[in-house]
């Protein structure tokens, strides 16, 4: 009997208990409470003594027990008997025994590693985050760089880069309890899933009932516009455009900036040659700035910042030069808001008011005292995530709108822009957990931690590649399209890739919905000569697998770190409380589903690598030398866990403190929240290293006859179309966009019934939405079934709902819905399955982050209806 | 008036004292050759055929010679995954001395036991979502 089924089995006295524990509906890991009868979670709750949720829980979250209870999930390990893969295609499943799975998965893995461990990847999902440790631990022990999240390619390529650059977390929030002004491009922070999503529900609500003006600039009114102060709806894609406007409006007409934070905390004052690039000293290599007191160049750690030029012209090193900022205002000059309407749709007019809304309200110079720290006060925000970041031009989005922020001094300050918990100085009984952002090369801001060892600054050197996801040549990225584009082989040839991929581990992610068409997914999973997917349903990505292993759902897995790192998705920026929590198993394995570390621990025995794993979680864990792992010995799961708590908090508390209690919490301080102004480095205003990255990457790539496009590695941001603004197809006349429904994660939910309930009952969850005039113009209805197709003649069917609430020249789809496959029958057939009409090649894909380009040029035509 | 940030807020050493010593002083003070103790871990095993490798160096030394050695030994396909291009050590190769984190490769190494215990490890360097 395992330790989870002990735990919960009646005995002989009644069971009647509530269990701390966390969410795993989305990856905002709220911490919640359930409440066990009789050996049966009968209810979910939030847990008010964490300050991950604060007591709150989403629908989708009191549903949990709804996905747990699903006779639905797999309970049985499962061999295909099917040679042939595709898609629609029957596996021919049989069952099998564990120690039948494990022989054959061993033996596999065992060759593979014999012949080259980078024939293996490890792909898994976004949605829940105990994997992250152990599948990275165990991928680094086998010897593979192939790690995959196979949804992420949607979500952060841009986001997380540009808020690693310039706020060094992974994303970014409005500091709601100071704020008064928020502008959001296409972000719902505070009003949807994902990031401190419960936590941040209420701080948001507060901020509004408190005054805070919110602005949302979206091609849809839906979950964030829906409660703002104004929506602006603009031509989808066109972010930057507007942002860029709003700084011209902002530096040129107003000339409200923040001079002394951006001589003091930006690279303003960096002197630029005719190179593009930075005057350095000739000795020391470092940036010069101009000295206006002492009327000479000197080294930026040298002059008092007060005294550094942002104006002007100036001779060093014998060249003409200038200011960071004088570039960025000269380059400023051409983006008017008249140049900005034509691109965006919305009005010059428009875009002078909030400009100067922003601007004035962002009080630039003054001060405010938090629990006795005198501190900056620049109460607004400019924050943008999702829509922004799905574009080939995501990386100028960001900074674009970044820019905002940085013009005003309103970065990581109160009442600003907040970057995630950027700063923790550690749990005070034993100083662990402690980072701090810190100046890296040129002074410019590196993070104090990051999700991996690829930090935003500095740039990784470009290499010729030999990762299957490029991300080694193109360092900017994280998430690759080559795991299932098109031209996969064609690029893979390019670069003389030694290898190809032979098996995949799955965890989770269905991938064959997850990032693009299906048929290009299938495409290249079908490529693979052994596929073993461990999950909880038969999604359409693990019925190509050869053996299929059944997981254990969140109600009954043990995880030792659901809100670390704290910069990352589940804890609320902001002031509060730092809480780690933990997820606990409150119900036993059914069938013969088991722990998925437990079946990599397995795996690491059979193939002798038990040591190489205790020392990779030595490693990812940063367990400290007293609660190292040793040697080969064979661990149980439980306790590494109990190695990690008392690591970081006392040996008084290990894993069953935390399975009593579930969170530990301690106060945040201000010089955590706002460390800002306490910490000596500075963040670019003016990206130099672009032009490098870009010399790093063409010398490559070039020769091997991929062409690296110049304008996306320009220092300063710029306006770049996407493939679909260039349509000039006069039937192609809209530009379709997904957006993340509240009440569904990824592809997942889609099978939990409650939500399936509260999705027919949403007007916008399963149909098409498009504008209510232009629906008219073309003779739509609302409940017409339609067809939507892009250029390539991949095409779609839904219902249609007209609305006010989306941009005249948009369609917008919900979620990631559509399922066909037989495993998950109450998602099956519902929905539109928007990423049927993405392409996925070189084409169609950013050439400095890989962003996957995500709007689509449309024509809508009606479909015939069923009888 | 704009007030200057650099004059509202005077570095109050908040962050400046970490909680706990990034590693202890150098200990190892002896002329004699030092034998050292190298693990090497997941993708960097492979490349030989013992675990652990045991260096003589010279002391004191650091960690950073410990790599050199070990390209001098088990040649450049080896050192490429411990270092960048550019020569120093890769951020995803994460080296511990006694089971403490090594920060500064260029440091001395202290040797609390002898011979000094050093492991190489090669986590993933990129993944994203």
């Amino acid at each position: 009997m395992n330790e989870a089924a002990a735990a919960t089995m009646p005995a002989q006295a009644p069971d009647d208990t509530w269990v701390p524990s966390t969410c795993a509906l989305c990856y905002g890991n709220c911490s919640v409470l359930a409440h066990r009868v009789d050996g049966v979670v009968v209810k979910i709750e939030g847990n008010p003594e964490s300050a991950v949720g604060k007591g709150r829980l989403c629908g989708k979250g009191v549903s949990g027990v709804m996905s747990h209870y699903d006779p639905n999930r797999l309970t049985r390990p499962l061999r295909r008997t099917n040679p042939k893969k595709g898609l629609d295609v029957d596996p021919g499943w049989k069952e099998i025994t564990w120690e039948e799975a494990l022989d054959e998965i061993a033996t596999v893995l065992k060759r593979v590693r014999a012949e080259d461990p980078r024939k293996l990847l490890i792909q898994r999902t976004t949605t829940v985050l105990a994997c992250f440790i152990p599948f990275k631990s165990f991928a680094a022990a086998f010897g593979t760089p192939n790690l995959s999240v196979a949804g992420a390619l949607h979500c952060g390529n841009g986001s997380h880069l540009v808020s690693g650059i310039m706020h060094s977390s992974w994303s970014m929030v409005p500091d709601f309890e100071y704020c008064n002004y928020a502008i959001y491009f296409g972000a719902s922070k505070g009003h949807s899933a994902g990031h401190a999503a419960t936590s941040n529900m209420k701080l948001a609500a507060d901020a509004r009932v408190r005054g805070m003006k919110m602005v949302v600039v979206d091609p849809m009114a839906n979950f964030a516009a829906s409660k703002a102060t104004e929506w602006v709806p603009l031509r989808v894609g066109t972010d930057a455009s507007l942002a860029l406007a709003m700084c011209n409006v902002i530096v040129h007409e107003l000339g409200m900036f923040d001079a002394p934070y951006l001589q003091a905390k930006t690279n303003a004052p960096y002197l630029i040659g005719p190179d593009k690039l930075y005057v350095r000293d000739p000795a020391t290599s470092k940036p010069l700035v101009w000295d206006a007191a002492a009327k000479t160049a000197r080294l930026y750690t040298d002059a008092k910042p007060a005294d550094m030029a942002l104006e002007g012209e100036f001779e060093a090193n014998g060249v003409c030069c200038q200011p960071a900022f004088q570039k960025l205002k000269d380059h400023l000059r051409k983006f008017t808001p008249e140049w900005a309407e034509r691109i965006t749709t919305v009005r010059a007019a428009d875009i002078r008011r909030l400009a100067t809304e922003f601007a004035r309200e962002a009080r630039i110079g003054s001060t405010i005292v938090v629990d006795g720290v005198t501190l900056p006060y620049r109460p607004v925000a400019a924050i943008a995530f999702r829509g922004p970041n799905g574009h080939m031009n995501s990386v100028y989005n960001f900074y674009a709108v970044e820019l905002l922020n940085e013009l005003v001094g309103s970065s990581n300050v109160v009442g600003g822009c907040l970057g995630y918990n950027a700063a923790c100085a550690g749990y005070p009984g034993t100083g662990r957990l402690r980072y701090v952002p810190s100046a890296g090369p040129d002074g410019l801001m590196q993070v104090g931690i990051w999700m991996d060892y690829h930090f935003p600054y500095p740039i990784v050197e470009s290499q010729v590649p030999r990762k299957i996801g490029l991300q080694d040549l193109f360092t900017m990225s994280m998430s690759s399209p080559f795991l299932g584009s098109d031209d996969q082989d064609d690029i893979w040839r390019k670069f003389d890739l030694p290898y190809r991929i032979e098996v995949m581990i799955n965890w989770g992610t269905n991938a064959l919905m997850s990032v693009s068409n299906r048929e290009s997914a299938a495409r290249a999973i079908e490529k693979y000569k052994f596929i073993v997917s461990i999950d909880l349903f038969e999604t359409e990505t693990t019925r190509f697998a050869d053996i299929v292993l059944p997981d254990v759902g969140y109600l009954q897995q043990l995880d030792s770190r659901t809100s670390f790192p704290f910069f990352f998705c589940s804890m609320p920026g902001g002031r509060g409380d730092w809480s780690w929590t933990i997820r606990q198993p409150v119900l036993p394995p059914q069938g013969e589903q088991r722990p998925f570390q437990d079946v990599l621990f397995e795996l690491a025995d059979r193939l002798g690598i038990r040591g190489d794993l205790n020392a990779t979680l030595n490693a990812d864990l940063n367990l400290a030398p007293e609660y190292r792992l040793q040697g080969e010995h064979g661990y149980t799961w439980p306790e590494v866990c109990d190695a990690e708590l008392k690591s970081n908090f006392g040996p008084e508390h290990g894993l069953e403190w935390f399975k009593e209690h579930g969170v530990i919490s301690w106060p945040k301080k201000p010089e955590e929240v706002y460390w800002r102004p306490f910490v000596d480095a500075r963040v670019p205003i003016y990206w130099e290293f672009l032009t490098s990255v870009h010399r790093n990457v063409a010398a490559i790539a070039e020769p091997r006859g991929l062409k690296i496009p110049r304008e996306y590695y320009e220092p300063l941001p710029d306006f770049i179309p996407c493939r679909s603004h260039n349509c000039t197809k006069a039937e192609f006349d809209l530009y379709a966009f997904y957006y993340r429904d509240a009440i569904q994660t990824n592809s997942f939910t889609m099978e939990n019934p409650w939500l399936d309930e509260a999705a027919r009952l949403d007007p916008f969850s399963y149909t098409i939405a498009i504008n209510a005039g232009t629906g008219r113009k073309k003779g739509l209805r609302d409940g017409q079934r339609v067809w939507v197709e892009n250029e390539k003649g991949r095409k779609v069917k839904g219902r249609v709902k007209l609305t006010q609430a989306i941009h005249p020249e948009g369609l917008g789809i919900a979620a990631c819905a559509g399922h066909w496959g037989d495993g998950m029958p109450v998602a099956k057939g519902k929905g539109v399955f928007f990423n049927e009409l993405l392409e996925i090649d070189w084409e169609h894909c950013s050439p400095i982050n890989l962003s996957l380009d995500l709007c689509v040029r449309v024509k809508v035509t009606p479909a015939e209806e069923r009888t | 008036m704009t007030v200057r940030w650099d004059a509202v807020v005077r570095d109050n050493g908040f962050w400046s004292d970490p909680a706990r010593p990034a590693q202890a002083a150098a200990v190892c003070d002896t002329s004699s050759p030092q034998r050292v103790q190298v693990w090497l871990f997941g993708s960097l095993a492979s490349a030989v055929e013992e675990r652990p490798i045991t260096l003589h160096l010279e002391s004191p030394f650091c960690v950073d010679q410990v790599i050199a050695e070990l390209g001098r030994r088990y040649g450049v396909a080896l050192l490429a995954k411990i270092t960048t291009p550019a020569g120093t050590k890769a951020r995803n190769c994460r080296i511990f001395v006694n089971g403490e984190p090594v920060r500064d490769t260029a440091a001395p190494v202290q040797a609390a036991t002898t011979p000094a215990q050093i492991e190489l490890v090669l986590l993933s360097a990129l993944e994203g979502g």
